[in-house]
């Protein structure tokens, strides 16, 4: 089980190869409509730290689907420890050595630490079919304590903080003698000083020779802990760099391809009357004591790290969620949302942060997807009203300018930006005083962005009081008129278009600005 | 709005889009003309080895044996549409039919012939036995998305309760001899479709208006393709449910009603096989189990397609013993017929 820990990859890497652990040549895989990736290389050393950096839908994720066996290449070759491999399933990739700590994560929150660590591979005792606790409990905490992280692995992981049960996943990976960790976004989710926790676990991997392909948005971290960094766009390799050869802004600049100002096409409107106000909202354990205005012809933005309760109060300001306590007003009279038909009715809506689970019908057509939410406007009587509603969502497709071979298309073969504009014409449709898009862009190409920006644009510019919630700061910063910062369930500040900066946004969300540092 | 991305390459979006597409699905879906072609198919592979097939007598038979079974399957279809499914409609028709049969009657009511209760005539009785059945449907509705418990174990429970219920009522034994008056639901002769075949149709036709037209249909597939989405459109997905469970209950009970006519005894075995057979035509007729696909003329089909097999099971001297057995095959076929179209769609 140690081998990995203790003797790493001497006699695994067959002389004829370099030092790489890992080369991908050449990857290419398209989705329908999408071109996700176009000759991609990448390689690895082993005891390595590639960053691979790149905006959403730039292909990162892509990338390690494929090499983690959750995908299938099209075409190209990947090479691991000496060998072209070709990974069907994700199962085939871990046996190999490949893991992959995502945001989510896969382990099982009733069992214990040392149950999830050996899940699949338990000890016995000699040959019987019984389980020798004690030799896996104390395994699990060898691994535990070679990562210097002090965990019991008699506790069920559900009384594990986030971060510690990061540990755990990366201790799992270890025990399966990954030679390769794919870390997505791993920081995404944690306080500042659990960050500098995982970054000293990341020194200890690195130590032992493992390669670590670290996926992030967060461009300080770079410089931190990376080795080489490669980045994205489009689907594309821009360049791979040794790290200390780059600077952010350069970095950036390979990201975007374009300067800020082009990539966010703010247009500053002039904020109207208060559409939308909150006062003193909770929610049982997710939400405190929320407070904030909305105007019209304003993009209030609304941040926080993952987790933070960004989604939750949309969901509560939508009905989506049941309140426990607080009031909220639309132009000044107080209203009672009990359900998203009543929110509806009031003239709100929401764009989820999941599309295909959350936002459309994917079985049904983009048409009667455009119509679903308004469709009450259209009937005459009891009687649908195709015509009229084929003449609404027809404008939508057109000034919306959502490219789909018809109305009749199914809406699960549009690519991501389209769908979201259909998303967009559903809830345009019932006219609403007030949209919260959450995550507006996720997965979506870098073209299409920028047409959603101006969408939302638009939208602020004809009055509609728009909230906006994003993990993305780039985003943020360039599409706010004010931001509003969520820390643990609590509004951490309200910055006011002059004051918003990466810095201040970051200080609020970690909740270090005014020393309750964000410990469990 | 007015650069052009990169991406846009104006190939699709012409100033004009064609409308007419919108619900050809529900009119006649490319699975419901296909299910259509292996109907004829089937009668004609029959037909070529036994002409009695296509005789105009037994075509009427087929198209009796299929009406009760078709007039539940439609209600099913809208239940299986939402992705949910009523296991109890069976039951409901055996339920009604001792009901309907028992107030006209008398008999029956766990009492047997010595209660002289009031007689109660058609005009009400039959109104009054479809209500509760009705209502029982919406009760269901109710414990489905008040309670949250999946559609499969209420329905089963019911499916338990009803067939009880009919137990009970008729004290386990046929309630029979009903008044005449009613023959006129069950008539063959002199018309150009048995009037339990009219009566189907007609309900398929206004199942279809009621799918393509309303709220109702709409929604339908809606909270089949994806009942979150649809619930934060704002649309009341559970006041919609139990209209859908209602209406299965309301087309089962009046196949129960017309079924103890038929027979002229209201029995709690009546309307055993509709369940299973049903189900077998909601989803041979290519309304996915998965929900948010499908229509009510497939079903139509599906229903058809069973009632010929079974019909050819006579006529070509198959002991009765094996139709039971023909009827399962055929329908582990259609689901997995159902999972390799939904593998496809998905792909």
């Amino acid at each position: 089980m140690m081998q990995a820990l203790s003797a790493q990859q001497a006699g695994a890497t067959p002389a004829n190869v370099e030092t790489f652990l890992l080369e991908m040549r050449r990857i290419s895989k398209t989705f329908p409509g999408v071109n996700a990736l176009r000759e991609v290389d990448f390689d690895l050393k082993p005891g390595e730290v590639h960053v691979l950096l790149g905006e959403n839908g730039a292909g990162k994720s892509t990338l390690m689907k494929i090499l983690a066996g959750a995908y299938q290449k099209d075409s190209g070759e990947i090479i691991f420890k000496g060998r072209e491999v070709s990974f069907h399933t994700p199962k085939e990739a871990q046996d190999a050595g490949i893991a992959t700590i995502y945001q989510e994560f896969t382990l099982i929150p009733h069992l214990s630490v040392t149950e999830n660590i050996f899940l699949g591979d338990e000890l016995m005792h000699g040959r019987s079919p019984v389980l020798n606790w004690p030799a896996m409990h104390r395994k699990a905490a060898e691994v535990l304590s070679a990562l210097h992280v002090t965990i019991d692995p008699r506790v069920p992981v559900r009384t594990l903080g986030v971060a510690k049960q990061q540990m755990v996943e990366i201790a799992k990976a270890l025990h399966h003698e990954a030679d390769l960790i794919i870390m997505d976004e791993p920081t995404s989710a944690l306080s500042l000083r659990e960050i500098d926790d995982l970054f000293e676990v990341i020194a200890e991997l690195k130590a032992r020779g493992v390669g670590i392909i670290y996926i992030s948005h967060h461009l300080d971290e770079v410089h931190e802990i990376g080795d080489r960094v490669t980045v994205l766009r489009d689907g594309q390799r821009v360049s791979t760099l040794p790290v200390k050869d780059t600077t952010v802004d350069q970095l950036i600049g390979m990201m975007v391809g374009r300067s800020l100002s082009e990539q966010f096409p703010k247009v500053p409107a002039p904020r109207g009357p208060e559409v939308l106000r909150v006062e003193n909202l909770s929610r049982d354990g997710v939400l405190h004591d929320i407070s904030f205005s909305a105007y019209a012809g304003e993009v209030l933005g609304i941040a926080g790290l993952v987790g933070s309760g960004r989604t939750e109060l949309a969901r509560a300001i939508f009905g989506a969620d049941r309140i426990t306590s607080g009031q909220i007003y639309l132009d000044g009279q107080p209203v009672q949302i009990n359900s998203p038909a009543d929110a509806v009715d009031r003239g709100i809506g929401l764009l989820t942060e999941d599309r295909k689970q959350q936002g459309l019908v994917l079985s049904m057509s983009v048409g009667n997807n455009i119509s679903l939410a308004a469709l009450g406007r259209l009937m005459r009587r009891f009687v649908v009203n195709h015509r009229k509603e084929a003449t609404v969502a027809n404008d939508y497709v057109q000034s919306l300018r959502i490219r789909t071979p018809s109305l009749s298309q199914q809406v699960a073969f549009l690519s991501g930006g389209n769908q979201q504009k259909v998303v967009l014409s559903k809830w345009l449709a019932t006219n609403p005083r007030v949209l919260i898009f959450d995550e507006p862009t996720r997965g979506i190409d870098v073209g299409a962005k920028v047409e959603i920006y101006n969408l939302i644009n638009r939208l602020a510019a004809e009055g509609m009081a728009i909230l906006m919630i994003s993990s993305e700061l780039p985003e943020i910063i360039g599409m706010s008129d004010r931001v509003l910062v969520m820390h643990e369930g609590r509004v951490a500040g309200i910055l006011e278009r002059d004051q918003i900066s990466q810095e201040q946004i970051m200080t609020l969300a970690t909740g270090t600005g005014n020393g309750n540092g964000g410990n469990h | 709005m007015a650069e052009t991305t990169k991406q846009d390459r104006g190939d699709v979006l012409a100033g004009r889009l064609p409308q007419s597409g919108i619900n050809l699905r529900q009119l006649l879906s490319s699975q419901a003309v296909g299910m259509l072609l292996v109907l004829l198919l089937l009668i004609a592979v029959l037909a070529a080895f036994n002409p009695n097939v296509i005789s105009p007598l037994n075509l009427r038979l087929i198209l009796l044996d299929a009406a009760l079974v078709g007039i539940v399957a439609c209600g099913q279809t809208f239940v299986i549409l939402t992705s949910g499914i009523d296991l109890s409609v069976g039951s409901m028709v055996a339920f009604t039919g001792v009901l309907v049969a028992g107030l006209m009657t008398g008999k029956g009511f766990a009492s047997p012939d010595n209660m002289n209760l009031p007689l109660v005539a058609p005009a009400i009785a039959v109104p009054l036995a479809i209500a509760i059945g009705t209502l029982y449907g919406t009760l269901q509705g109710l414990i489905i998305t008040r309670l949250k418990i999946t559609p499969f174990i209420v329905t089963l429970g019911s499916l338990s309760i009803l067939q009880g219920l009919a137990l009970v009522l008729s004290n386990a034994s046929p309630v029979q001899s009903l008044p005449s008056e009613l023959r006129w639901l069950v008539q063959v002769r002199d018309l150009p479709l048995p009037m339990p075949a009219i009566i189907m149709l007609l309900v398929y036709f206004v199942a279809w208006l009621v799918l393509r037209y309303t709220k109702l249909g709409r929604y339908a597939y809606a909270i089949g393709g994806n009942e979150t989405a649809t619930r934060l459109s704002g649309v009341k997905v559970d006041r919609y449910l139990v209209g859908i469970y209602s209406l299965s209950a309301f087309l089962a009970s009046l196949a129960g009603v017309i079924l103890a006519v038929r027979l002229d005894s209201g029995n709690y075995t009546n309307g055993e096989t509709y369940t299973l057979n049903g189900i077998a035509g909601v989803v041979i007729g290519g309304t996915s189990l998965a929900g948010g696909v499908g229509g009510v003329w497939g079903t139509l089909i599906g229903v058809l397609i069973m009632s010929v097999v079974t019909n050819a099971l006579v006529l070509f001297n198959v002991p009765s013993m094996w139709h039971r057995v023909v009827v399962g095959l055929i329908i582990v076929g259609a689901v997995a017929l159902d999972a390799i179209r939904k593998r496809q769609r998905t792909t």
